[in-house]
């Protein structure tokens, strides 16, 4: 993974109310280009097409959740290894680790601030992209 | 790609408008399916269900600004994530926790939805039925594949006081009908996976008592509309819908109008008997009056606002042939019918009866159905024939003359127990030109919709009648000027939203107004004139638009 210019978002996330605050502030407050997908099957069905730098990832969907989603992504030749970010209501430690072990850069806690949000995918592009 | 920043404030800030407005029907769900649950005996499924609402709620609420809600759903979060997979409880400690929580969460909800802007009269109404769910807002569910018509109609159904949910699919119905169903089912046929009619058989064979329903359709087809009765639909209409005649079905299946009981004066010579006929009228539902001596008829009509006389024929000091006559000589009980009820068999007599001004001839002895059937299609034709006598046929409301005469009495009474009034007069700007322009026909349901907006969103206690044409009159009951200006001018704005059915194309009307508040003695002419003429300066100013004058 090089560091490049964080530009194309997927974000994964089954309620409505959500999709589109986090699409309005990603947006129009971080200028991304961002695709909305409501769950993880559609995610794996749209993510080759639009070929995302990053992947937000709601933890808590029904069906197919959130690990089990980046588990199928990464089957895909297309999102082997794009950066993906949790994000959950969960915030332990702990938990945070566990989702890092699975192959997320990190974890968004929910609920999100639509003000900051861009901000703070942004920094943490820049710390995954200093690491790399 | 990068908008401007007041821009992005201003649309989150409608985003967290429709969140708000939205808050009531998700609590609702979880209220619902909380309930559903505990009746369910503790299904692991439906707990997932209560648990992911729940969740949904935490991760959105802080995120709209309400960090109280995530909180409260939090803790619901929390106990309920404890509970998966345990045995339930049996010292119901659990549901008494659950339901505090949920208390906790309606009170936050309610807190989110003080931010609304104001609503003037209705805001209080808003909360009243969220401190009480399930109580008085009428749920409808559209299922409509179309998803921008569907919000077009929803939006409109809402401003009939409707609540409504929108199904693109006839899986998420069938999913959301799990749980209590709404007061009734708007239905397109053809649906992107499936057909509906078929889906409203399936409905109206698994729910006990049914949900009614209605078809919406371009369907025209005889074969269709056969389905469509035989799927127990109680009305069927035709695409592009006329939002006037819609709500008029919806009221009727979902009996928006609640009856008033039938009042009967019964009237036998034998106490025992007339004790047993109002008993058996009772047990329908009726309100009953006896009397056992003909001549104190009159005494016994007094206040009762008698809707139906039922009365033995053979009866000392009056029969029953001359009670008719007495009665029918009076203006005021011309029309109320009057049932005999006598062993007589001979078809003569009965129909000397008949003759007399007497509607209908039973015969005793009488089965207690018998009667009832009898006494009910009576008196509900005469209440009929009443309504169309007091009422304007077009809309229903209150007419020319009844308004004007009500007008007096209930100016009057407010004077008397110095309660301020406000009296409006609305007329429908350009009313002409829209009927020349669309025809008549779509110029009647512009006066249609408009009443019904009226009917809907004004109180029982005001006066609301069709004064002319396009004229309406209507008499608030404790509002002064400034309340009554801000009611009418939000019912003016909903109004201008509203569109209208021509044959080719859909448009949009307004109205001005004038109001007159009342601040001392005055009489209903000289305050109808003052209404009338701030209502003609109104159209002078521009046309809609509300112009309060004090009286």
């Amino acid at each position: 993974m090089t560091s490049r210019a964080l530009k194309r978002i997927l974000y994964v996330e089954d309620e409505t109310d959500i999709q589109t605050v986090a699409k309005l502030a990603l947006e129009s407050v971080g200028g991304f280009e961002v695709e909305i997908c409501n769950s993880g099957t559609n995610a794996l069905k749209r993510a080759p097409a639009f070929a995302p730098d990053l992947i937000l990832l709601d933890v808590m969907m029904p069906d197919m959740d959130g690990p089990a989603t980046l588990t199928a992504l990464r089957a895909l030749p297309g999102t082997a290894d794009t950066a993906v970010i949790f994000m959950t209501a969960k915030v332990q430690n702990s938990e945070v680790e566990n989702y890092k072990k699975l192959g997320a850069i990190d974890v968004i806690p929910k609920p999100f601030d639509p003000m900051t949000l861009a901000q703070t995918v942004r920094e943490i592009w820049a710390r995954h992209g200093d690491k790399t | 790609m990068a908008t401007r920043p007041e821009n992005f404030h201003e649309q989150l800030l409608a985003l967290r408008q429709e969140y708000i407005r939205r808050l009531p029907e998700k609590l609702g769900e979880i209220e619902a399916e909380w309930a559903d649950l505990l009746r369910a005996n503790w299904d692991a499924e439906k707990l997932r269900t209560v648990h992911r609402r729940a969740h949904s709620l935490v991760g959105s609420g802080a995120t709209f600004g309400f960090p109280s809600l995530s909180d409260s759903a939090r803790t619901i979060e929390q106990v309920l994530k404890e509970l998966t997979d345990q045995p339930r409880p049996d010292d119901g400690s659990i549901e008494n926790r659950i339901d505090e929580l949920l208390m906790e969460l309606r009170k936050a909800v309610i807190q989110a939805s003080r931010e609304l802007p104001a609503l003037s009269q209705e805001e209080d109404t808003d909360l009243d039925v969220l401190a009480t769910p399930t109580s008085r807002t009428r749920m409808v569910y559209l299922v409509e594949g179309d998803e921008i018509p569907a919000r077009d109609l929803a939006l409109q159904l809402r401003d009939f006081g409707y609540e409504v949910r929108i199904f693109n699919t006839l899986k998420s119905l069938r999913e959301a009908l799990k749980f209590p169903p709404p007061n009734a089912i708007i239905m397109d046929i053809l649906m992107p996976d499936g057909d509906g009619i078929s889906a409203l058989a399936d409905i109206s064979r698994d729910t006990a008592e049914g949900v009614p329903a209605l078809v919406v359709t371009v369907l025209t087809d005889f074969e269709a509309r056969l389905r469509a009765v035989r799927a127990g639909a109680g009305a069927y209409l035709l695409k592009p819908v006329d939002i006037g005649e819609l709500v008029d079905k919806l009221d009727h299946l979902t009996g928006n109008k609640p009856a008033d009981p039938f009042r009967v004066l019964v009237i036998d010579d034998s106490t025992v008997l007339t004790e047993y006929y109002a008993l058996i009228l009772r047990h329908a539902g009726m309100l009953t009056r006896t009397c056992q001596d003909p001549t104190q008829v009159m005494t016994a009509l007094e206040d009762f606002n008698v809707d139906l006389i039922l009365t033995d024929v053979y009866m000392p000091g009056c029969d029953g042939f001359e009670l008719a006559a007495v009665l029918r000589q009076q203006d005021t009980y011309r029309s109320v019918p009057i049932v005999f009820l006598s062993t007589e068999m001979d078809l003569d007599k009965q129909l000397t009866a008949l003759g007399t001004g007497a509607d209908e001839f039973l015969t005793k002895p009488i089965t207690p159905h018998h009667l009832i059937s009898a006494v009910t299609s009576r008196a509900t034709r005469a209440r009929l024939l009443r309504e169309l006598m007091l009422h304007d046929s077009l809309t229903g409301l209150l007419n020319h003359s009844t308004v004007k005469e009500r007008l007096v009495k209930e100016l009057a009474q407010a004077m008397r127990h110095h309660v301020p009034v406000s009296l409006a007069m609305i007329d429908i700007d350009h009313f002409k030109s829209i009927n020349d322009r669309y025809g008549h026909l779509a110029g009647d349901r512009v006066i249609k919709s408009l009443a019904r907006l009226l009917q809907q969103r004004l109180r029982q206690s005001d006066l609301i009648g069709r004064y002319g044409g396009e004229e309406f009159l209507i008499l608030l009951y404790d509002t002064t000027g400034q309340k009554a200006q801000t009611l009418m001018d939000k019912l003016r704005g909903d109004f201008s939203e509203l569109k209208h059915q021509a044959s080719e194309e859909l448009f949009r009307a307004t109205f001005s107004c004038g109001i007159a508040a009342v601040s001392r003695e005055i009489k209903a002419p000289a305050l109808t004139d003052i209404a009338d003429r701030a209502l003609y300066q109104a159209k002078h100013n521009g046309r809609n638009q509300v112009l309060l004058v004090n009286a």
